[in-house]
């Protein structure tokens, strides 16, 4: 049971900038430039303070409303300070669609360097199966584990533009020879594909148009648009009194994006209104009205802020309105209940799964290039805050007791 | 020790979630756990509790060598808020620890960075590295342990102090 979700754990690989080697230089720091410095993701919504320091949009407005300063420097902050930053938004779709891609490529290259004298017939299969071999995907995206059999008609690329790039590597099907191989890592950096190319999804490994992408990945890998199956049975049927709150659209497919070129929120002062009036404010928004005065102001505080903060990014990969609302919803389930299962003997476990522990930490290790950075304790020094990354596929919620809402 | 992602991990892992926000605190935690690991600095330690609460981690701290600390060692508690990191974790020791900045019963530390000087940028190895450099450059302006203070400039007393009150962590159920 330890074994099992500790396993899963480290194997499932959180992706961060000690993903890649120090050499190839640039392309750790690359990584971990793109990363926002408090949840340690790559930036979603970047936003610039005064003092020049970007973090997510949601994350900054968190730090913000805890305390007026900017979480690295401490020079004094507010929201109103926030600037969209396309140029890093941009930059961040381009790395996430190439980040897969570069990681293989230099993990090639570490191959090909260490073992130097290789026939063709031996690049082949180093080719096909490296990918991705190391990530496990928690929850069924083991699909990427079991490589391909050699001469199997999948090809190794797989994050690539269908059109109109042409693919640069290609094995052959009828026997060993590799036909052609590009020998710089950085000639087969995919372009950036225009809207309409299909790329395929890290994730999910779907076609999915380079344009929807993000969304794509956002909304937790979707199927393909409402092409030719309407009919698709969608989404759990865990919602409840959220569900009627989210309808807006009719039933099947992604509901209308609903308010998506809205204006921000105001803040209000919520001590002047009464509790009908803030009832009012939560249904004017289709929120839940359930829980005491003081449950509906937090609501609606972080409504507010989740609102605020999708507005800052770029039309095309803001959330629709319902899925804030599963934000919303997930945000409360997490405050309220977490589940506690309490181990009695504390001592007696640790003890009992010490080596059990060492083994798999050992086992974990050769898997990243082990950085020994964090040595200062000044908060704006790179090394120190930034490597918390987590993937967007790996998910590890604590059990959490359904909140009654609404 | 222990150290394993909540048991419920596989049943939810796959609804997954989009970047920042929403149940971001258990995906920070993770990976905050995975960065602990995967950097193996030298004299501190943390893991959470239980495999099925990433909230409560127990952790080590060796004092620095060259410092009054050296070869002592120290177990923490730390306990993270739901909303970490906007908020910082509550940290104390576990094991007695003689030092002008701990109380020694209770084992609350004053230190600023948990405090007011908290940022949201900050992080477990942060902290354990902050509190490895205190125990040797305590902070005798505020203490919480009065007598230490008063005792840091003799450094023989001081350590028969230290010694008498130190606890080694004991491997065995009966901590
Ligand atoms: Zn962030
Ligand atoms: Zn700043
Ligand atoms: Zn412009």
């Amino acid at each position: 049971m330890l074994a099992d979700s500790l396993t899963q754990l480290l194997l499932s690989d959180v992706p961060d900038p000690t993903d890649f080697p120090k050499s190839p230089p640039g392309l750790r720091e690359l990584d971990s430039s793109l990363r926002c410095n408090i949840c340690g993701d790559l930036f979603d919504g970047p936003v610039t303070l005064a003092c020049g320091h970007c973090f997510c949009s949601l994350c900054v407005r968190n730090a913000l409303a805890e305390k007026a300063e900017c979480p690295i420097c401490r020079k004094q902050a507010s929201e109103t300070q926030l600037r969209v930053n396309l140029a890093i938004e941009t930059c961040v779709a381009a790395w996430k669609l190439a980040r897969t891609h570069i990681l293989r490529l230099t993990k090639e290259e570490e191959e090909r360097l260490t073992r130097p004298k290789r026939k063709a017939s031996d690049f082949e299969r180093i080719v096909i199966e490296s990918p991705m071999k190391k990530r496990k995907r928690a929850g069924g995206y083991d699909e990427r584990n079991s490589s391909p059999t050699p001469g199997s008609s999948k090809s190794p690329s797989k994050i690539r533009p269908k059109s109109p790039v042409k693919a640069k590597r290609v094995v052959s099907q009828q026997d060993d020879d590799v036909i052609e191989i590009s020998s710089s890592p950085v000639s087969n950096a995919p372009d950036i594909p225009s809207a309409a190319d299909l790329v395929t999804c890290p994730v999910c490994e779907k076609e999915v148009p380079f344009a929807l992408i993000n969304k794509h990945i956002d909304q937790r890998c979707p199927p393909p648009p409402p092409s030719d199956n309407d009919a698709s049975t969608s989404k759990d049927a865990q919602q409840t009194a959220w569900s009627k709150l989210m309808a807006g659209g009719g039933g099947k497919g992604r509901p209308k994006e609903r308010g998506i070129d809205e204006e921000p929120i105001p803040k209000a002062s919520y001590h002047t209104l009464k509790d009908k009036q803030l009832r009012e404010l939560l249904l004017d928004h289709h929120l839940p009205v359930s829980g005491d005065r003081s449950t509906w102001i937090t609501r609606h505080q972080r409504w507010v802020m989740l609102w605020n903060a999708n507005l800052d990014k770029s039309p095309n990969l803001r959330k629709s309105a319902n899925d804030l609302r599963s934000e919303l919803k997930k945000w409360e389930a997490e405050k309220t209940g977490k589940k506690k299962t309490v181990v009695d003997d504390v001592a007696g476990y640790e003890k009992r799964n010490k080596a059990h522990f060492q083994a798999l930490t050992e086992a974990a290790r050769p898997r990243k290039v082990p950085d020994k950075s964090p040595s200062a304790v000044a908060p704006g020094s790179p090394d120190v805050a930034s490597p918390l990354a987590t993937p967007r596929d790996i998910i590890l919620v604590d059990e959490v007791e359904e909140v009654q809402i609404g | 020790m222990s150290l394993a992602p909540p048991r419920s991990s596989t049943k939810t892992s796959v609804t997954g979630s989009t970047t920042e926000g929403a149940g971001s605190v258990t995906r920070r935690l993770s990976s905050e756990l995975m960065q602990l690991m995967m950097s193996s600095s030298p004299g501190i330690s943390a893991f959470p509790k239980s495999d099925a609460n990433l909230f409560e981690w127990v952790g080590t701290i060796e004092g620095a060598p060259g410092t009054i600390y050296a070869g002592l060692t120290y177990k923490i508690f730390i306990t993270f808020p739901p909303n970490y990191p906007y908020v910082a974790p509550n940290i104390k020791f576990e094991s007695p620890c003689y030092h002008p900045n701990v109380d020694l019963t209770s084992g609350a530390i004053c230190l600023d960075i948990l405090q007011d000087k908290w940022s949201a940028v900050y992080s477990v190895q942060t902290i354990l590295l902050s509190l490895q450099s205190l125990l040797g450059e305590p902070n005798n302006a505020s203490p919480l342990n009065t007598e230490a203070a008063g005792l840091w400039d003799s450094p023989s007393e001081y350590k028969v102090q230290l010694m008498r009150a130190y606890r080694p962590i004991s491997d065995g159920p009966s901590a």
